[in-house]
């Protein structure tokens, strides 16, 4: 079983730390939700995962092989970016099916049939230059190249954005399906988490540029709830418990609790405690006061 | 070492290379009224021409185009720098060999004067190539620096041009003709080992940093 482990992975920009001691190993056969605020170091994870960038500290390898300038790695991984083509980018003159003639002439296990049966479901024109289609077809491009690479672990950057419903229904579809065929690892970042969660084995949050939470999604989403009654009974339950995000309305409050390992929720019949969805947890655990 | 569509990008500038002069003989042929064995005489020096303007804007423009897209399907930074130089060999030699056949092939006088000097054409194609690959690296460290450079080059390469159409068929003393070879590939052969020096400077600095975003 692969694994891609990156240790201590620290990233500083001039005036800014966008990744701070990250840590996390990622193992083959699971899909894989990448879910952060927007500037959180999603992105710039991915990136330095796949070697694209480099890290100010720290090391990435793949089955203990450092990934940076190692073909052999580098064939195994595959991080389709999202494509933000301005107008004077370098990459807008390109078009689009030259741009999947070099993925077919980069990624070895690239499957050709799949990616002409996406370029087909997604109708996009090959012709066009990528600065010139919108967000829609770009999402489309994103996903046909990550698709059809057939790389091991491939990581996919808001994959969705600008897609309607019925494609986006269409990706997760096809998404599972390949996994279902192949068992190969999956990381998907995205903004869309409701919709997306349901696909998460496993879900990784980042925050300000820190890993604050790896877990499998059922378990995580199993041990999180809110908390609602009198502000003095849900004090009194969540009393030394992890709380996250609390809101009150009057004598009214509710709490998201998230209790560490070994801890549980003391049984009260004053309060309500409810399950929680990935999306109101992430907001929670991210969001910040005034915002939330 | 994954090279293939370097190789390919260095192919397709020679069928560039080869269509612009082509551009050249039709335009020659209508302003010399229609006569075209003169124009005709010229096409290797054309081709010459032609490879020299995309081997310096082809070279830039990598840097800001298919740098960031072949890293960010794979690449590794040793294959993108070995593979730029690939396709700047790729047009240098092609277009050159492409040129010597024809100097043998083509009647007149400017094909046989110009074939003592295709070592030298080689040469001065791959130093364009340089200037245009540390324009580029210029670019990734400093893009406003980088963006005046290309015009300045688009506009030194249109007067350059200009002046190959109109000098195409001028005629030299032929003591300057005869000791051209031999100096100008001494003094382009030195041009390019001192860019080829620049480049590698500024590849040794951007390219181990640079940050791939498209």
């Amino acid at each position: 079983m692969s694994e891609l482990v990156c240790k201590g992975i620290t990233k500083r920009y001039k005036d800014k730390e966008a990744l701070r001691d990250v840590n996390l190993t990622l193992e083959s056969g699971k899909i894989y939700g990448l879910i952060g605020r927007n500037g959180a170091g999603k992105t710039t994870l991915l990136s330095i995962l796949t070697a694209q960038n480099p890290a100010t500290a720290g090391t990435v390898t793949l089955d203990g092989e450092p990934v940076w300038e190692n073909r052999h790695a580098l064939d195994q991984l595959c991080f389709s970016r999202e494509l933000n083509i301005a107008g004077n980018s370098g990459v807008a003159g390109i078009k689009i099916k030259e741009y999947l003639k070099a993925a077919s002439l980069y990624y070895p296990k690239w499957d050709q049939n799949l990616a002409d049966r996406l370029i087909k479901a997604f109708k996009i024109e090959p012709k066009k230059a990528m600065g010139k289609v919108n967000k829609g077809m770009l999402s489309a491009v994103t996903i046909t190249v990550a698709l059809a690479s057939k790389a091991a672990f491939t990581f996919l950057d808001e994959p969705v954005a600008g897609l309607d419903v019925i494609a986006r229904e269409f990706f997760y579809k096809t998404l599972v399906e390949e996994y279902t065929e192949t068992g190969r690892t999956f990381v998907i970042s995205t903004h869309i988490i409701e919709e997306a969660a349901a696909v998460f084995e496993e879900v990784i949050i980042l925050k300000d540029g820190a890993l604050i939470c790896m877990e499998n999604t059922e378990a995580l989403l199993e041990r999180a709830v809110r908390v609602n009654g009198l502000a003095a009974d849900v004090d009194a339950v969540t009393a030394g418990l992890a709380c996250h995000h609390s809101e009150q309305i009057g004598r009214s409050k509710t709490v998201t609790v998230l209790p560490r390992e070994g801890e549980t929720l003391p049984d009260s019949r004053d309060v309500t405690v409810q399950p929680v969805s990935l999306q109101q947890l992430f907001v929670a655990l991210c969001g910040e006061e005034g915002m939330g | 070492m994954k090279l293939k569509t370097w190789f390919q990008l260095g192919l397709g500038l020679i069928g560039w290379s080869l269509l612009c002069a082509m551009i050249f003989v039709v335009v020659g042929f209508i302003g010399e009224g229609f006569e075209l064995l003169g124009p005709l005489s010229c096409l290797p020096m054309y081709i010459l021409f032609c490879a020299a303007i995309f081997a310096v804007l082809m070279s830039m423009t990598t840097y800001l185009s298919y740098l960031p897209l072949y890293l960010s399907l794979g690449s590794t930074r040793k294959e993108t720098w070995l593979g730029l130089h690939l396709m700047q060999l790729v047009l240098a030699a092609g277009c050159t060999a492409i040129a010597a056949l024809l100097c043998l092939i083509l009647p007149g006088d400017p094909p046989r004067d110009l074939i003592s000097l295709l070592p030298a054409a080689l040469l001065a194609i791959l130093a364009f190539a340089k200037l245009g690959s540390a324009a580029g690296c210029i670019a990734l460290l400093f893009p406003k620096v980088g963006r005046a450079l290309s015009v300045v080059l688009c506009m030194v390469f249109s007067g350059a041009a200009g002046f190959v159409g109109a000098s195409a068929t001028m005629s030299f003393p032929d003591s300057f003709r005869l000791s051209l070879p031999g100096r100008a590939t001494l003094i382009v052969g030195a041009v390019l080992a001192a860019l080829l020096l620049v480049e590698l400077l500024f590849q040794r600095r951007a390219l181990p940093r640079y940050e791939v975003r498209l």
